[in-house]
């Protein structure tokens, strides 16, 4: 059994979302994803202003290990040469190197990269030597507007005005470890964040506490993923 | 309050008269301007008398107006010390003066000013510990009595967001040097923030330049030239209150901190003009000439009506100038240097019919009725040593006195930046000596004094942060003079009568830095805690230079020996919202969070995580609640999140070696399937965690950690692993799988309907592993036995987590099951005798000391400790974890944790787990012992809170079970 065609599989804040914004959810590979929270065209104008959106059941893996490599070229998937590069993967999916032998993979909702990757390397990751696959179980937030950069300087240290969507940042946002990545979707400009699920409830809330200042709000994933 | 003091429309002026803004002082009407700040919308008003001082009560009226006036300090509202002399007012306060009894006017306490002089520096230190019994009565009185502002318990809390900000070259002061280096830095391509406390750039250009035609144009042309700089940002009402390593500067404005982080910083924050002491130079009427100067230029405010200044300067004269060209009457300028001035300032001074008295000082303001305003001054002539000729006095009439005797550099963020500083006898002045790696001094705190030569230093601070950065700057930088020399060595007037003020904040006069130099506190630091000088608001700016110099005189040693007091953050004191900011709390929850609320969890924190401690219910105590959930596991089945435990996979050919290095035990010979207890200690064999390791596959281990150790033992391990250089992969997985612990006698009946493995005693022994599905998701198993009873250990993926507890607790229905909390799984283990490791042992504590040698296979090349070990084991035993117990018949007060064992008056041990056994029915704990105690029926006793001594008993451990057959059930 992978991990993807699970039943009952929920992101770190579903039961959040569910209680306070009762979104319209649709089905990604077996998690539920939150398309909108409120109307469609007022989300649209919160995601260029100040937004952040749960992604966290977008499907992802990270393959540690000497065989890692070799697996994904294996499986015709480019990495980039330097540790904390990152490229698009598919559609709208990232791909990174977190470290000399370790590598993070997210498609986008129509990708399939990853349920391929966890097909050969099994539910708890041991078909493949050399392989470790790790079963994450991130919360993934989209910050984006003109706000999000305001938000983030207002909770990390590290400047996020130089652009670099070649990079993957690791840092702390409101006292959370986070990978972060600025990207562009459906043509707005964002951050992505990945962090520990645990800690998802809190961030989620710390970050729309600090948006709010700025008139700013929790969105679907349907303004970013028209396709959804 | 009386006729308005303010002036017709002034050029430059920082009112806006089409805003007007009405409050009231002390419950007086009053109406200012948009732009003002609350004292000189005052003094605008005619209200001389601001506030009341410190310690004696004496009135108080505008001194600096530059953030040093702390005297005039006001509650609006439910927010107090407010400090006026900087704050804008605001329509509608409702100000009133803090530290008065009775309100300003009558403040019932200036009495204290009659009993002076019995309440010299340091009076309680000597007076009010005898008798010794009256000290409680008289620390109230005092209590009550100190202190500026009060604290309103209802003040809404301000969450003011804090945040980060960057720049390639910060400078800190937007006067004309600041503005400068700001101006060439950017020119240079550097990114460049300058900020100014004030509400305004400009600084002295701002208020100083009445007498300078020519400096009034400079400022326009400064902020045109900055104003085409899109790489140059300043900030006004921003404060550069600290300065931290690697050039991080906090920044408060409004309320709100800014952390920058910048490349290189430059320091043009001027200096703080000094107050000549003289007896009554406190009083309301005597101010800084600066001060006098700010309320004039930039507010529109008639300071005096007929000022005498006194001087030791050029910016005397231009000050005189400054008042004669608005058409106030100068009373005259009593210069102390014999020669007077040397520029044409002298020239044009006499040309306005103002008098100059020569080589003379002010020897005491006469004071109004009430103490409220001064009516005149007494001058008396300076010999060549500097003392006065108190004999040969003249009273000249005046209503005020404008002070400008000198500057001190404002270079406490230099200090704190590691600045080396020396006193340059030329310019009485401290001046920068060595800096730091991009840190930069310009102008009056550079030492540099004169208007076109803080220009020129100012262009060259900035080129050479430029430099500094890389960027493109002349190979020759313009150099700028020092000087004028500004400052006078001595402005200090020693009069019989005292109230001759050092430090306003504090009421420390000149007679008090005399005596306590006397009674030994000859060192800087010693007298400034002795006396309080300089610890008081405004950190001592106005008090430092004149203290040091006070004690270098009386040590006979130069100033530059004398030295100055520590400089610490923060500059000006920082309202205590914006040190706060937005607090971040991070917290964690496990993915069954939602459930543990909806059943009524009290939460504990554990670690980041909020841990359930146990589930209230409606009309049962605490103790009810885990009794009940305790009897559920004994009797039934109970089921514990243990989702927060660490959890690391660790894999690789050398998996099963490394784990050997790690923990004390052995699992290389570990069978796939099987668990094993992992115990770690430290180099010096202090135990410092413990858990399971699973075999998982040849070559591939899970390990469990404590919850409050997860990140530590994974960090470590990833660093020996490096440092080892073995071959393996390590994941902390510890938020990755969600965790549940199904354990009681039917905790198989609950599980096996819901999972493809066999999870019979046969199948699925004690301290095995299996891999399988719960409720259709994929699960490890572990059997482990933690709280005593038949248990499963359930980890699934985090994201099924809820699905698969879900389906436990709606399995379990039948079977009476119910959830637990970690105060319930506290008393279970306690039964089980099963030491927690970090509660049940210290920082010092070894494994023979805890009943762990058992867990120490000694019989392997290396594991980390195992040295300290051998050596610890040769060693008596100092003191030993025990079980114990207070008897089935207790029923008096319970023991706590930590409490001490107690022998013959002496300590002993201590408590570290105690409880009352809901299935023995008595109290039981373990508490660490000597280990000639330790023997079991040792009875000893516990001194409980209230020093009751209670009896207790070591006894044999495990309390329950003591075959461990119903683990095995």
């Amino acid at each position: 059994m992978t991990m993807l065609h699970l039943p009952h599989r929920r992101g770190p804040i579903h039961g959040l979302l569910e209680s306070h914004h009762h979104p319209a959810w649709r089905d990604l590979a077996g998690m539920p994803i939150a398309l909108h929270l409120g109307d469609p065209a007022v989300e649209s104008q919160t995601a260029k202003k100040g937004a952040l959106c749960d992604v966290s059941a977008l499907p992802r893996v990270t393959l540690k290990g000497p065989g890692a490599l070799w697996l994904l070229g294996e499986q015709g998937i480019a990495m980039p040469d330097t540790i904390y590069g990152a490229t698009p993967l598919g559609s709208a999916g990232v791909a990174a190197r977190t470290g000399s032998a370790e590598f993070f993979l997210e498609d986008g909702p129509a990708g399939n990269d990853v349920a391929r990757l966890r097909a050969i390397t099994g539910a708890f990751g041991h078909a493949r030597p050399g392989v470790h696959p790790v079963n994450r179980a991130d919360a993934s937030f989209l910050l984006s507007g003109t706000g999000a950069i305001d938000v983030l300087e207002q909770t990390c240290g590290y400047s996020f005005r130089e652009r670099d969507p070649g990079t993957m940042v690791f840092t702390r946002i409101a006292g959370v470890s986070c990978s972060i990545l600025p990207r562009t979707l459906n043509s707005i400009d964002l951050f992505q964040l990945w962090l520990d699920g645990t800690y998802g409830e809190y961030l989620w809330e710390t970050l729309l506490d600090v948006l709010s200042a700025s008139e700013g709000g929790a969105v679907g994933a349907a303004c970013y993923f028209p396709d959804l | 309050m009386s006729e308005s003091k303010r002036l017709p429309p002034q050029f430059g002026e920082w009112i806006d008269r089409g805003s007007p803004v009405r409050f009231t002082f002390e419950g007086a009407a009053c109406e200012g301007f948009a732009g003002d700040t609350v004292s000189s919308a005052l003094h605008a008003g005619g209200a001389l008398m601001l506030g009341r001082s410190f310690k004696y009560h004496r009135p108080r009226g505008v001194h600096s107006l530059a953030n040093h006036d702390v005297n005039a300090m006001f509650e609006d509202g439910t927010d107090t010390n407010i400090r006026a002399d900087v704050t804008a007012v605001r329509d509608g306060a409702e100000y009133r003066a803090v530290n008065t009894v009775g309100g300003l006017a009558n403040d019932r306490l200036r009495i204290m000013d009659a009993f002076s002089r019995f309440l010299p520096v340091g009076f309680y230190y000597k007076t009010f510990h005898r008798p010794m019994s009256l000290f409680p009565f008289w620390e109230r009185q005092l209590r009550s009595a100190a202190g500026l502002g009060k604290i309103d318990g209802n003040h809404k809390r301000n969450r003011t967001p804090k945040r980060y900000d960057w720049c390639d070259v910060l400078v800190i002061g937007a006067g004309p040097s600041g503005l400068s280096a700001a101006i060439a830095a950017a020119r240079a391509g550097a990114s460049v923030v300058c900020v100014d406390e004030n509400a305004r750039p400009g600084g002295t250009l701002s208020y100083a330049y009445g007498s300078e035609p020519a400096a009034q144009g400079r400022l326009d042309e400064l902020l045109k030239a900055a104003a085409s700089l899109p790489n140059l940002s300043i900030r006004c009402n921003t404060l550069a209150a600290g300065y931290y390593a690697d050039h991080w500067v906090a920044l408060v404005d409004g309320g709100k901190m800014t952390k920058m982080r910048t490349r290189a910083v430059v320091f043009a924050q001027g200096a703080a003009e000094q107050p000549s002491v003289f007896r009554h130079n406190d009083l309301p009427g005597v101010m800084l000439a600066s001060g006098a100067q700010r309320l004039l230029r930039r507010y529109s405010v008639r300071p005096f009506e007929s000022p005498l200044v006194v001087t030791a300067n050029a910016d005397g004269y231009r000050a005189a100038l400054d008042f004669a060209s608005i058409g106030i009457h100068v009373a005259g300028i009593v210069d102390l240097r014999p020669d007077g001035e040397p520029s044409d300032l002298d020239e044009r001074v006499k040309a306005a019919h103002i008098t100059i008295h020569h080589g003379q000082a002010v020897y005491e303001a006469v004071p109004r009725d009430g103490l409220v305003g001064i009516k005149a001054a007494v001058v008396c002539p300076l010999d060549k040593q500097g003392e006065l000729d108190t004999d040969d006095g003249l009273t000249i009439a005046c209503d005020g006195i404008a002070m400008s005797v000198g500057w001190a550099g404002a270079d406490g963020l230099l200090y704190q930046a590691g600045g080396r500083m020396k006193y340059s006898d030329e310019f009485e002045q401290f001046v920068p000596e060595t800096m730091p790696a991009g840190v930069f001094a310009a102008g009056r705190v550079n030492g540099v004094f004169a208007l076109d030569q803080k220009l020129i230093d100012g262009e060259r601070a900035g080129l050479s942060a430029a430099k500094y950065l890389g960027l493109s700057s002349p190979s020759t930088l313009p150099e700028a003079r020092r000087g004028p020399r500004s400052t006078h060595p001595y402005p200090i007037f020693y009069h019989p009568k005292g109230k001759a003020f050092i430090d306003l904040d504090e009421d420390v006069q000149l007679k008090d830095l005399v005596n306590a130099e006397t009674e030994g506190f000859d060192n800087i630091e010693l007298l400034k805690r002795y006396t309080t000088f300089g610890m008081g608001p405004s950190q001592g700016k106005i008090a430092n230079a004149n203290t040091v110099r006070v004690l270098a005189r009386l040590r006979k040693q130069s100033v530059g020996e004398t030295g100055v007091p520590t400089s610490r953050p923060f500059w000006h004191p920082v309202r205590m919202d914006a040190l706060a900011g937005r607090g971040f709390h991070p917290h964690r929850h496990t993915p069954m969070h939602s459930f543990h609320e909806s059943h009524g969890a009290v939460f504990m924190l554990a670690g980041d995580w909020q841990r359930p401690a146990y589930y209230a219910r409606p009309g049962r105590s605490r103790e009810e609640c885990i009794t009940t959930e305790v009897e559920a596991v004994r009797h039934q089945v109970g089921m514990i999140d243990v989702g927060t435990l660490g959890k690391i996979e660790i894999s690789g050919p050398d998996a099963g070696a490394f784990l050997e290095r790690i923990y004390t035990g052995r699992f290389t010979n570990l069978k796939v399937g099987s668990t094993r207890y992992a115990l770690m200690c430290d180099e010096s064999g202090v135990v410092i965690d413990d858990g399971v390791v699973a075999r998982l596959g040849e070559d591939r281990f899970y390990a469990t950690t404590t919850t409050s150790a997860a990140a530590s033992v994974y960090r470590e391990m990833q660093r020996y692993a490096i440092v080892w250089g073995m071959n393996l992969t390590l994941v902390n997985a510890t938020g990755l799988y969600g965790g549940m612990n199904l354990a009681g006698p039917f905790a198989r009946r609950v599980l096996q309907p819901l999972t493809d493995i066999d999870a019979s005693e046969t199948a699925f022994p004690y301290m095995g592993m299996r891999e399988g599905t719960l409720a259709d998701v994929p699960a490890r198993f572990l059997r482990v036995g933690f709280v005593g009873e038949l248990g499963y250990e359930v980890h699934v993926p985090a994201n099924c987590a809820k699905h698969a507890w879900d389906a436990l607790v709606s399995a379990g229905g039948a079977f009476g099951i119910r959830p637990f909390g970690v105060e319930a799984q506290r008393v279970l283990r306690l039964e089980k005798g099963h030491a927690i490791v970090s509660q049940d042992t210290d920082g010092l504590t070894n494994p023979f000391e805890a009943g762990m040698e058992w867990a120490i296979k000694d019989d392997k090349p290396f594991f980390i400790g195992q040295r300290s070990l051998r050596i610890i084991k040769k060693r008596p035993i100092a003191r030993r974890l025990v079980a114990f117990s207070l008897g089935a018949g207790y029923h008096g007060n319970m023991p706590k944790e930590c409490h001490l064992v107690i022998d013959h008056g002496k300590i002993i041990g201590r408590v570290t787990s105690i409880a009352i056994s809901p299935t023995l029915h008595e109290p039981i704990g373990l508490a660490f012992m000597p280990a000639e105690k330790a023997a079991v029926g040792t009875p000893f006793s516990i001194r409980i809170d209230d020093g009751e001594m209670v009896a207790a008993r070591v006894v044999k451990a495990p309390f329950y079970d003591p075959h461990a057959a119903r683990q095995k059930m």
